[in-house]
């Protein structure tokens, strides 16, 4: 019999939460050690956590990154210095789950790509939309053509508006890498202009985007992200999430968190298990990989796409007029 | 009372499908007592049913003395030309939106209405759809606060595989580089429109992309996204697709948040508004499918043949569609360009408020 691949857990954000509801259906894998994210901050969730699977806990995530016990490491975590946690559990030749961005700038990117390179580890990083079943789905359509030549892609999401002003939690950060993620999968060519409205008008620093692109195959994409619903327009903890893509033969429409299945129970709050399916999925494909059922993927190039995708939206915003990219 | 006597300049389809019908709603009110189109065939059509008379020529209908207004449904090439001669001969006029396609021939048309002294209204029919007669009294109430991000989104079907003649094809006007400037103002001056009679401010800048996305089209962009700033901070986007596969759902969507709460009306959730509040949502308006929206073409024949019965102003004044579309070629220079037009800012928008 196979020995189960070993998961380690490094950060307690909803991520993490939600292998609880998956422990049992992770086949050949098993959750072994869970450290707190690098600023601790998490440290007593991540404990609570540790119980309750049950699995070690780990006060020193670099513990967790480095065990040769595990073949794959889940970064969970909101915590901005996430990509040392990445960094060393890639060096230690892991494969690393992290559905937050894993780098932001392209220096971050190539550093890792050296880390992952040397180490000989696999980086699945970002992606939460297109790892829904939903969204899996719509991506490999429309990149495969099979929607007839892309026209036009138009995506949303719409949170909560802000109960405090945050000027480090802009509205691009909160949920803009997901969406551009989403788009330079369906669509792998990166903009060649873009224009970009950022503003604060619910309270938020910048709690508002519009942004208008033209991509390198001349597919226009539209995307609005937005901290404007009042708190009476019931929403999942990623927001409203829609996506349209527009072909010259066929056209779909996405709304990948709308069927997601809410338990409401007796002691409180509703619950959501498998609005973290795309977390599931991220974990069976790198645990398929650890376990050799997979091939092992270098999905650098992507990323160095929707970061450079991200600078250009930044650039436009920055400086209130279009900008082209060579 | 004596009956509104109407000519009607051209017989095509928004003639078919939207003011032969209102017109047939009000015959207590109103009847047509002639038709044009250069289509003859199409002129007797409109007209048979009335026992008016048919033109291949509108300057034939215009040197009648027996009629009281014009309605105008041609394409908005011709605009000026026919509200212009018209307003010469002292007839109202009734003109199907866009209201022409630039700016100088709008002031154009204004000034010859203003000098003839006759009305002119510009038949921007989502200001008489319920819905969005609803949302604009909500702002006006202050449901929603102060009016920060407004999101339109239109979809249209194009004609099936092997049809001809829809909307932006090789063998429709619509899709003649020579007759219009295409989605912009075609059915994008709706959007402009809305936005900022629901924002309430002034047009700072528009920036935009446009494409051309149907078979056969001959060079008349027909989609097309962009993004306004008003003067008051609100942010107004939009984006019209007109090539959705059939049975794609035609709809628009539209959303308005304001600092205290939020509007929606979305087509395809068969629900006309449903005001998002702090405490609950309610839903003060019963379904009409917006495109094709007969009440809401009812509502703006009304009030413009109510305006002539009071001898009052016309509830939607021409300077109105005038700045729909200033806004909406502002965008159409951002598309050609690539680059944010800057619009000279202006204070807040008066005298546009629809009355029904």
């Amino acid at each position: 019999m196979t020995s189960p691949i070993g998961v380690g857990i490094i950060g307690a954000n909803r991520y993490a939460a939600a292998l609880e509801d998956y422990a049992a259906p992770l086949a050949g894998a098993a959750v072994s050690a869970i450290a707190p994210s690098p600023n601790g901050r998490d440290r007593t969730a991540a404990a609570a956590l540790a119980r309750r699977l049950p699995a070690a806990f780990a006060r020193d995530w670099g513990s967790v990154a480095r065990d040769p016990a595990l073949g794959v490491v889940l970064v969970a975590s909101d915590d901005p210095g996430r990509g040392a946690a990445v960094e060393a559990a890639l060096g230690a030749g892991k494969i690393v789950v992290c559905p937050a961005p894993a780098a932001t700038t392209t220096e971050a990117l190539d550093r890792l790509s050296a880390v992952q390179t040397r180490g000989h580890g696999v980086l699945l990083a970002s992606g939460e939309i297109r790892h829904t079943p939903a969204g899996a789905r719509a991506v490999a359509l429309a990149a495969a053509g099979g929607l007839g030549t892309l026209h036009s892609i138009y995506a949303a999401v719409r949170l909560r508006v802000p109960t405090r002003a945050s000027g480090a939690d802009s509205v691009l950060d909160r949920v803009g890498w997901d969406l551009l993620d989403t788009l330079c999968a369906a669509v792998p060519h990166a903009p060649r202009r873009v224009h970009a409205t950022v503003a604060g008008l619910f309270g938020g620093t910048e709690d508002t985007a519009a942004i208008v692109a033209r991509l390198g195959d001349e597919t226009i994409a539209t995307i609005d992200l937005s901290r404007c619903l009042p708190a009476s327009i019931p929403t999942v903890p990623q927001g409203e999430v829609e996506i349209e893509m527009i072909g010259s033969r066929d056209a779909l429409r996405l709304e990948p968190y709308r069927t997601a299945v809410r338990f409401h129970g007796e002691r409180g709050a509703a619950r959501l298990p498998w609005i973290d399916e795309p977390v599931l999925s991220m974990l069976h494909e790198g645990v398929r990989i650890a376990a050799g059922e997979a091939a092992r993927p270098n999905h650098f190039e992507h990323f160095r796409r929707v970061v450079g995708f991200m600078d250009a939206v930044k650039a436009s915003a920055a400086r209130g007029d279009t900008v082209t990219v060579a | 009372m004596a009956r509104i006597r109407i000519g009607l300049i051209g017989c095509g389809g928004i003639a078919r499908s939207a003011h032969l019908p209102a017109m047939h709603h009000l015959r207590e009110q109103v009847t047509l007592v002639a038709a044009a189109d250069v289509n003859v065939e199409a002129a007797r059509a409109a007209a048979a049913p009335w026992g008016a008379d048919a033109y291949a020529d509108g300057h034939q209908l215009l040197a009648r003395k027996d009629i009281d207004v014009v309605v105008i449904a041609t394409p908005e090439k011709s605009h000026p030309e026919w509200t212009e001669a018209a307003a010469a001969t002292g007839r109202h006029v009734l003109c199907e939106k866009p209201m022409a396609t630039s700016v100088e021939d709008a002031d154009a048309m204004i000034a010859a209405c203003h000098r003839a002294g006759v009305r002119l209204m510009i038949a921007h029919s989502r200001r008489f759809t319920m819905r969005y007669m609803q949302v604009r009294r909500a702002v006006d109430r202050g449901d929603v606060g102060a009016v920060r991000l407004v999101r339109e989104n239109e979809r249209r079907s194009r004609a099936r595989t092997g049809e001809s003649g829809g909307y932006y094809s090789a063998t429709h006007w619509s899709g003649d580089p020579n007759v219009t400037v295409g989605a912009a103002i075609l059915n994008g001056v709706h959007e402009t429109d809305l936005l900022r009679w629901f924002v309430g401010a002034e047009p700072v800048s528009v920036s935009c992309e446009h494409k051309i996305t149907m078979e056969g089209n001959r060079g008349v962009p027909d989609f097309l996204t962009y993004t306004v700033r008003f003067a008051n901070g609100a942010i107004g986007s939009s984006e019209l697709s007109n090539c959705l596969p059939p049975g794609y759902p035609a709809f628009h969507q539209f959303e308005l948040y304001g600092d205290r709460g939020a509007l929606r009306a979305k087509d395809h959730d068969l629900i006309s508004v449903t005001r998002f509040r702090e405490g609950a949502a309610e839903f003060p308006g019963g379904y009409e499918i917006l495109l094709h929206n007969l009440p809401a073409y009812v509502r703006e024949h009304a009030a413009f043949v109510d305006a002539m019965r009071r001898d009052a102003p016309v509830p939607m004044p021409p300077e109105e569609a005038r700045a729909a579309l200033r806004l909406a070629l502002a965008g159409v220079e951002s598309g050609r360009t690539g680059r944010v037009v800057h619009l000279t800012a202006g204070g807040p928008v008066e005298g546009g408020r629809t009355q029904a």
